[in-house]
């Protein structure tokens, strides 16, 4: 055989071995079609080219179904899933994201099992995690036998306590449930809203006619929320590696590096690219960011525009007016600002409208804002539970004025709160002679008498 | 034969020739071309085998006997609206019904005033309601003129703030002032009047949906507008307190739907002087239900009032979509407290019902409004009708695939014309946005009944 003969025939076996090969990548399962029209432009092009590139790659398959499932598209994720798990089968990555598809879509069965499997091939630290999704599942299922089983196995796991505590009471083991939430929960995760809430709903239910005043004070000022559902908190890091979220994430990351210039010139151009309902969240950070920056017209611009897609806020008002100020369309502001304060009077609003008043020199109106900003200041920072600071907010707020009932209130509810139930009934005496209708003072009063309480009020 | 050309024979000294290398570069080339060719181009080559399938999980349904007639009422949309509530009254008392609609993204409430057959004026009846979630109109002061007193969540979006209030709208004859009813509380989600304590006043019941923390509120009216607030449960996530005498005994008692992961209907039964039992007269496990409503309707005209439950709102997820479980039950009043559950229809993502005699059949049907059907596929229904045979018998018809994200129906004869009209409210805060709509309108056209 000449060489010349030997190199055709080479050659035509290389065309047959790639005609194979093509046609055998033609043959490999293609990514669903994907209609991406309410997706912005930028997250368009890039589930666009996740799902071309995806390839025989199963890494690329399970970033491709992760980014479809972070962008809500859950059916056409589980199909990707149900490829990549054909091509690893035994990545716990792949397993445990199926899973979750699988419960978005309601295929509660199903995502039993890919838990079940995902947990098998996991690492201590997310196993617990996954026996809490099948338990859910099973919740879901309305199963509270298999459930109160599974969350039993991870009692140490804080949000299955929780729901272990909702299945005892509605099974009619109410006191078990109680004492669960009296005495396993305040060690695992004291004053946290949830299992407080879940407390005071129960005892209200069993017994109506007595009102548990103490925990309910308690509940106010609870300040932590424990995390039942990981939902957001699983799906949104993923939303962070593409399109214009995780130029955000960048833009963020410049602006948390003092690059605020850049940052700026980024986030407008996202913004520019945004879709209404993302514009909503953009706009006042956007704005604020501009005011910093010396741009009020530009701040101004963006919060006039806000109407038109999205609901003006107290927040954004307040925005608006500084924007006016920075203009030095100071009359404009004003009405900006009380009408912030129209929507829903807090602390930042009445404290602009007092600087104001107090640089008119116009001091009544200057000494009722400050006195409400106070008082707000004060609520707030009881509902945080800063019981002095709130308490030294509420009386200098009294010092300019002592008529407004609310104030005395949370100075009652600030006292009672740290123990000093003397000075608590003066202060919700002194309420009630200003609003003698406020049922909460009323109530907490006759909870400090000695007689017993008789009608359930606030 | 000789296959090679001369010029590629070896040179003395064992050398290759020149012409050799040459062409021994050029065979190694046409070798590697294709490999090469193929790695390149199958790495970018796209993917064009069959299409994974995709299973949805939208629901669909059959159009109805007879096609329904669509309107709006107002302006068309032409941005994203955030219509919460749609209530059907006659406001003025001129025998007109009108319409009332809150508007959370232009923080308002609207009067649709029908001042002649199907002609329409729209007046903006307060401004400054911060995300109004719910009007109820009553005659709150007992002077004859209608009032409306809204509810403000606060936030339209879910939030554990102390945002909420409960605002009157005091009808004045030409103006309605403004007045706050309650403030101080998480977001409120619902308001509805009547007498709770048999003082001839008109008490309110309030649900602070709240977030995490929430509660149930009744306000006692003490005359001259002045109300005195009463704890009733502390609970999460009220959203409708829908009150009737449901135990018979001449009392108003209060119903509620509780969501935020306890999803169950709560009654309570006023004895009195103040005091409301609590009674759980329906719950589910499922903590995903996700419950959107509560109706009072005595649907089957038994003379006992039963509860529609809509279920299917998933607001709080990133991404809502269609659930398995998703649809509506009926509450059926079997007296004593009683209640028994009957899953009247599977429809994803539904968040609101409402009952009418759509078909004017003299049979209450009842109407489903769909928020998160599965938007991304099209021909998903937004609207459905659940026929009722006069046996409790329902037959579902999709009336609609669009507007989709429909958050608030009612029923109510605009047209007096013996036959209720279907209208519903667009609350389009997520996409896609394609299929807007605001306060449309449907209605069975004229004929007989089919």
């Amino acid at each position: 055989m000449t060489a010349r003969r030997l190199l055709v025939m080479l050659v035509v076996l290389e065309a047959v071995a790639a005609a194979l090969l093509f046609g055998w990548r033609i043959r490999q399962p293609a990514p669903p079609a994907l209609d991406t029209s309410r997706l912005d432009t930028v997250s368009a092009e890039e589930l666009t080219k996740l799902r071309q590139e995806v390839g025989i790659d199963p890494e690329k398959w399970r970033a491709l179904s992760e980014a479809l499932m972070g962008y809500g598209y859950f059916p056409e994720s589980e199909a990707c899933y149900r490829r990549a798990l054909e091509l690893a089968p035994d990545s716990f990555e792949v397993r445990y994201g199926y899973a979750y598809c699988l419960q978005r879509l309601g295929k509660l069965l199903e995502s039993i099992d890919a838990f079940t499997a995902a947990r098998d091939r996991s690492a201590p630290a997310m196993q617990d995690t996954c026996t809490y999704h099948i338990g859910r599942c099973q919740l879901r299922l309305d199963d509270p036998q298999s459930a109160e089983t599974t969350f039993r196995s991870i009692l140490r796991f804080p949000p299955a306590a929780l729901h272990l505590s909702r299945i005892l009471i509605r099974t009619g083991r109410v006191n078990e449930a109680l004492t669960l939430l009296d005495e396993l929960l305040p060690s695992e995760f004291p004053d946290r809203v949830q299992p407080l809430q879940l407390k005071v709903s129960t005892q209200m239910f069993v017994d109506p006619s007595a009102v548990p005043t103490a925990e309910l004070g308690r509940l106010q000022r609870a300040v932590e929320s424990l995390t039942v559902s990981d939902h957001r908190e699983f799906l949104n890091p993923i939303r962070f590696q593409y399109g214009l979220s995780r130029r955000v994430y960048d833009a963020a990351a410049q602006q948390a590096q003092g690059r605020i210039e850049t940052a700026a010139a980024e986030y407008r151009e996202i913004f520019r690219l945004a879709l209404p309902s993302d514009r909503r969240q953009m706009a006042p950070m956007l704005a604020r960011l501009e005011l910093e920056l010396g741009r009020p017209e530009a701040a101004l611009a963006l919060l006039e525009d806000l109407p038109t897609y999205s609901a003006d806020t107290p927040e954004t008002l307040v925005l608006h007016g500084d924007a006016l100020d920075h203009l030095e369309r100071r009359d404009e502001a004003v009405q900006k600002w009380e009408q912030a304060v129209r929507l829903h009077p807090r602390l930042t609003q009445h404290g602009r409208l007092a600087e104001h008043f107090e640089q008119i020199g116009n001091a009544p109106l200057a000494e009722h804002h400050t006195a409400r900003a106070l008082t707000y200041a004060g609520i707030e920072a009881y509902r945080a539970n800063r019981l002095e600071s709130a308490e030294a907010a509420l009386e200098e707020s009294l010092v300019l004025d002592p008529e407004f009932p609310l104030t005395w209130f949370y100075l009652a509810e600030c006292r009672r709160a740290a123990g000093r139930l003397e000075q608590a009934r003066t202060a919700y005496q002194e309420c009630l002679k200003r609003n003698p209708d406020h049922d909460r003072a009323l109530s907490a009063l006759r909870s400090l008498s000695p007689e017993p309480q008789t009608e359930p009020s606030r | 034969m000789n296959t090679l050309p001369a010029s590629t024979e070896s040179q003395p000294g064992g050398k290759p020739p020149a012409g050799e290398v040459s062409r021994f570069v050029r065979a190694a080339v046409v070798l590697l071309i294709i490999p090469a060719a193929t790695f390149a181009v199958l790495r970018w080559f796209p993917l064009e085998g069959t299409p994974l399938a995709v299973t949805r999980g939208g629901s669909t349904f059959p159009p109805p006997p007879i096609p329904f007639e669509k309107s709006t009422i107002g302006p068309e949309p032409e941005t994203p609206d955030w219509i919460t509530n749609v209530v059907v009254h006659d406001l003025d008392r001129d025998g007109l019904p009108d319409v009332i609609a809150c508007d959370a993204r232009r923080n308002c409430v609207w009067w649709y005033r029908q001042t002649a057959a199907d002609v329409w004026e729209e007046f903006q009846l307060a401004d400054e309601i911060l995300a109004p979630a719910h009007a109820t109109v009553v005659d709150l002061d007992g002077d004859g003129l209608l009032d409306v007193i809204v509810s403000e969540l606060g936030s339209i979006w879910p939030d554990d703030g102390v945002l909420g209030r409960v605002t009157l709208l005091h009808n004045r004859g030409e103006t309605f002032q403004r007045r706050i009813l309650l403030d101080d509380v998480r977001r409120v989600c619902d308001v509805q009047a009547g007498d709770l304590n048999g003082d001839g006043l008109p008490d309110l019941v309030v649900a602070v949906f709240g977030y995490a923390r929430g509660e149930i509120l009744w306000l006692e009216n003490l005359g001259d507008l002045r109300f005195r607030d009463h704890l009733v449960v502390s609970a999460p996530g009220t959203i409708h307190v829908p009150l009737a005498d449901y135990n018979l005994d001449g009392r108003l008692d209060v119903a509620a739907v509780v969501s935020q992961d306890e999803e169950e209907v709560l009654c309570f039964e006023n004895q009195g002087d103040g005091k409301f039992l609590p009674r759980r007269i329906w719950f589910t496990h499922n903590f995903d239900l996700g419950s959107a409503g509560l109706v009072a309707a005595d649907l089957d005209q038994d003379g006992k009032m039963d509860l529609l439950l809509p279920v299917g709102d998933n607001l709080e997820d990133l991404h809502s979509y269609p659930q398995p479980y998703h649809g509506c039950f009926w509450l059926r009043n079997l007296g004593d407290w009683n209640f028994e559950a009957r899953r009247i229809a599977t429809f994803g993502g539904t968040y609101a019902a409402a009952a009418g005699d759509v078909d004017g059949d003299g049979h209450l049907d009842v109407v489903l409004a769909s928020m998160f059907n599965d938007w991304d596929a099209p021909g998903h229904a937004s609207v459905v009708w659940l026929r009722n045979d006069g046996e409790q018998n329902f037959q579902s018809f999709q009336i609609d695939d669009r507007p989709t994200h429909l958050v608030t129906i009612t029923c109510g004869d605009l047209g007096n014309r013996g036959r209720d009209d279907i209208l519903t409210g667009g609350l389009h805060l997520t996409g896609p946005f394609d299929r807007l709509g605001r306060l449309t309108r449907w209605r069975m056209p004229k004929g007989p009944s089919p």
